[in-house]
């Protein structure tokens, strides 16, 4: 009876939550895109397990697979870590009635086990047990295997769960966690200690025999008890609530700031913003994978054949960073919208702090980018005209366009794939951002020289350099007119 | 000082608030009582340009808030959450805004020692960000904000609400000292009609978006409100 009030609750809050409330061709958009992402995931997954022994020929499967597995934990420690949180918020409302406690704790530490990253496992390892694990033992052993990795992996999840109950600062712990890694993997790769190997060992021990098998599964049990009996003793409203950390009070305190006066000040909150609010610090943690995409696309011939896709590419690697905080430049700020109306700062300053800390970020993603030209010279000067065009043209555009996004954003909520305050007008936006570069490059592609393509694009984007202040002119009459219609949707809390 | 001219405002066909005339003058301490619904937050977000009228307009020292930037320097005001910047420590929340007030470090640092008897040591040097104090902490940054850079008009929705008694008492003391000492006009709202007599010389009740009753506080305006709201 319980339970199934629980789960009813659930539900409804999950139907009923405001990421709902939009267009509907936005939910199909997202829906279609998840759908694309996980059929991908299903079908890599299963060409890679059935191709297995082909691509490691040479060596023992099951021991090179384990060997890769030792990393791919490693991965899903520390993106949990990053990523994950035990609801426990969401038991507030139960804990005053008269609702057994036990309850209510394995409930909540049931859920825990139904999240994004543990279908991930059994995407990744249900194929491979399929494939390559059958080859060597019966289906019985098979099926204990599979559910002893999957053990592993549960248990990684309640550890998390555990450690990010205790731990007070999980940034320094994470930061710890990459580096103990990354050491292993250096390791590993100048062959001092090989991390993989005592890991690959340490598994294929375990399928020795049965008995051995099944340990990973006693694991996760042990685990799942220890945060049982933590939590029942921990489990008071004052433990629950967020409570942020004394030393969340220094965080972005940039001295320097204060010398650019009124605009140094409004740049000094939004750094604060970012630093200081899960949503936004999730995000940052996120950047570093936009700048590796890099590998994907240069390292791919096809991208480097054709002139048109490589435009994009340069668009994408110096310009995503700011588009991403120029989406959300005013919702992020909605919960105090009304303040930023009504103390007196100055729109024209207001808006210059915004494309200083975009111009800052294209400048930024242009330099850590720049090392790509070693794949190809030509990527030297694509980027450089991407990076102009960006930083001229893009920008005001974006501002332009982030005036039209009305919801205001729960910063307290975390992460990725969180869409809480994402409108329509995101990807509409993303059209011209991508779409645009191409319509003035590929005539010149195509109707003689592509470098005159990127010549156009740099000049584009210096002419919006140099018109500049004109531009910012037409993005402040733009938030005037725009004020009174953003504030109303700020003030509407999803 | 305010100046209020045919003043309506309809969300979806249906008028919430319809002021003829109204002229707030130049030091009052001006009331605005009323029922939920009947209009005051509604005339507190217009006065300060937050939402727009469907007709009429409201001028602050000849000003027309609405085409205007100017009143904001001169303007203080609180009306709820949406006033603070949550994950800024209450001395950086000052900070700034005495910064877009124009006041020099200082300045700031004055303010605060001046302040230092309402927060009633709550709020200076606790190390913590807004968003973990409590609300009636939250609420007491909201006024001496408001209060910040020696503001000639100052709007406050609801101030007493969620504060503790001592609290509501300093917060009407603090407010008649910057009356007679700095002349401020004050617009504030109130649910609570001892304190709205208490602190107010001139009080307005809206009814369904209409002035009902404007009243100066006499010895027997509480009566008369108490009466007015009796059921």
């Amino acid at each position: 009876m319980l339970i199934q009030s629980f789960i009813s609750h659930q539900w409804k809050q999950a139907v009923r939550s405001p990421i709902w409330q939009k267009s509907l061709a936005v939910n199909i958009f997202m829906f279609i895109m998840f759908f694309i992402l996980f059929a991908e995931a299903v079908v890599a997954s299963l060409l890679i397990a059935n191709k297995w022994h082909e691509i490691v020929e040479g060596t023992e499967p099951l021991f090179a697979f384990y060997k890769v597995i030792a990393y791919y934990f490693s991965a899903m420690f520390v993106m949990r870590f990053l990523m994950q949180s035990l609801p426990v918020l969401e038991i507030r409302p139960y804990l005053h009635l008269p609702i057994k406690k036990r309850s209510i704790l394995h409930f909540i530490l049931s859920k825990g086990a139904i999240n994004f990253f543990n279908l991930i496992s059994i995407i990744f390892f249900t194929p491979f047990a399929y494939f390559q694990v059958s080859f060597y033992y019966g289906p019985v052993i098979v099926s204990l295997w599979l559910l002893s990795m999957i053990s592993i992996d549960l248990s990684i999840n309640y550890l998390v769960i555990y450690i990010k109950k205790q731990m007070v600062n999980s940034l320094v712990i994470v930061a710890i966690l990459i580096s103990i890694i990354g050491l292993f993997a250096l390791g590993d790769y100048l062959k001092w200690y090989s991390f993989s190997e005592k890991f690959a060992s340490l598994i294929e021990y375990l399928t020795r025999s049965t008995l051995l098998l099944a340990l990973p599964i006693l694991l996760v049990i042990v685990v799942y008890w220890i945060n049982f009996n933590f939590l029942s003793n921990n489990l008071y409203l004052e433990g629950l609530s967020s409570y942020t950390k004394k030393t969340d009070n220094q965080i972005g305190n940039v001295g320097y700031l204060k010398n650019f006066g009124v605009v140094g000040e409004i740049i000094g909150i939004d750094i604060k913003l970012y630093l200081r609010n899960k949503r936004t610090r999730a995000m940052l943690f996120l950047t570093p994978l936009f700048f590796g995409y890099g590998f994907l696309f240069y390292t791919n011939e096809a991208y480097s054949i054709d002139g048109g896709m490589m435009i994009f590419v340069g668009i994408f690697m110096t310009g995503i960073l700011m588009v991403n905080y120029l989406q959300y430049a005013f919702s992020y700020e909605g919960s105090y919208f009304d303040l930023l109306l009504t103390s007196g700062i100055n729109f024209k300053d207001y808006l210059r702090a915004k494309f200083f800390m975009a111009s800052s970020m294209v400048i930024i993603s242009f330099i850590i980018t720049l090392p790509y030209f070693l794949f190809a010279k030509q990527i030297l000067f694509i980027n450089t005209a991407c990076f102009l065009f960006n930083l001229g043209i893009i920008i005001p555009i974006a501002l332009y366009f982030a005036t039209y996004n009305k919801k205001s954003m729960n910063l307290k909520q975390g992460s990725a794939f969180n869409y809480q305050g994402v409108g329509a007008s995101h990807f509409l936006f993303l059209l011209p951002f991508f779409l645009g570069p191409l319509f003035i490059y590929l005539p010149f592609k195509w109707f003689g020289n592509p470098n005159f393509g990127l010549i156009a694009l740099g000049t584009i984007g210096i002419l919006g350099l140099v018109f500049r202040q004109q531009l910012i002119r037409v993005v402040l009459k733009n938030l005037y007119e725009r004020k009174y219609i953003m504030a109303k949707g700020f003030r509407e809390k999803g | 000082m305010i100046q209020i001219n045919n003043l309506t405002k309809a969300y979806n066909g249906v008028e919430v608030l319809n002021i003829n005339d109204l002229l707030i003058s130049k030091g009052t301490s001006f009331g605005l009582v009323g029922n939920n619904g009947a209009g005051k937050t509604t005339l507190f977000r217009l006065v300060l340009d937050l939402i727009k009228a469907n007709s009429g307009n409201i001028e602050i020292k000849g000003q027309n808030v609405a085409t205007s930037d100017l009143w904001k320097q001169t303007t203080g005001s609180f009306l709820d959450q949406g006033f603070l910047i949550d994950f800024l420590s209450p001395e950086e929340f000052f900070e700034f805004t005495g910064k877009i007030k124009g006041l020099s470090k200082d300045d700031i640092q004055l303010f605060i020692n001046d302040m230092e008897d309402f927060f009633n040591s709550e709020i200076i040097g606790k190390k913590k960000l807004i968003r973990t104090l409590s609300m009636g902490n939250q609420q007491k940054i909201g006024i001496a904000a408001a209060l910040m850079g020696n503001p000639e008009i100052v709007v406050l929705d609801e101030p007493f609400n969620s504060l503790d008694p001592s609290t509501q008492i300093r917060l009407k003391n603090l407010i008649k000292l910057k009356q007679t000492e700095q002349k401020i006009t004050f617009l504030i709202s109130s649910h609570d009609l001892n304190h709205i007599t208490d602190i107010c010389d001139r009080i307005v009740v809206l009814h369904e978006g209409k002035i009902a009753h404007d009243i100066l506080t006499g010895a027997d305006t509480l009566t008369a409100l108490e009466d007015y709201f009796a059921v």
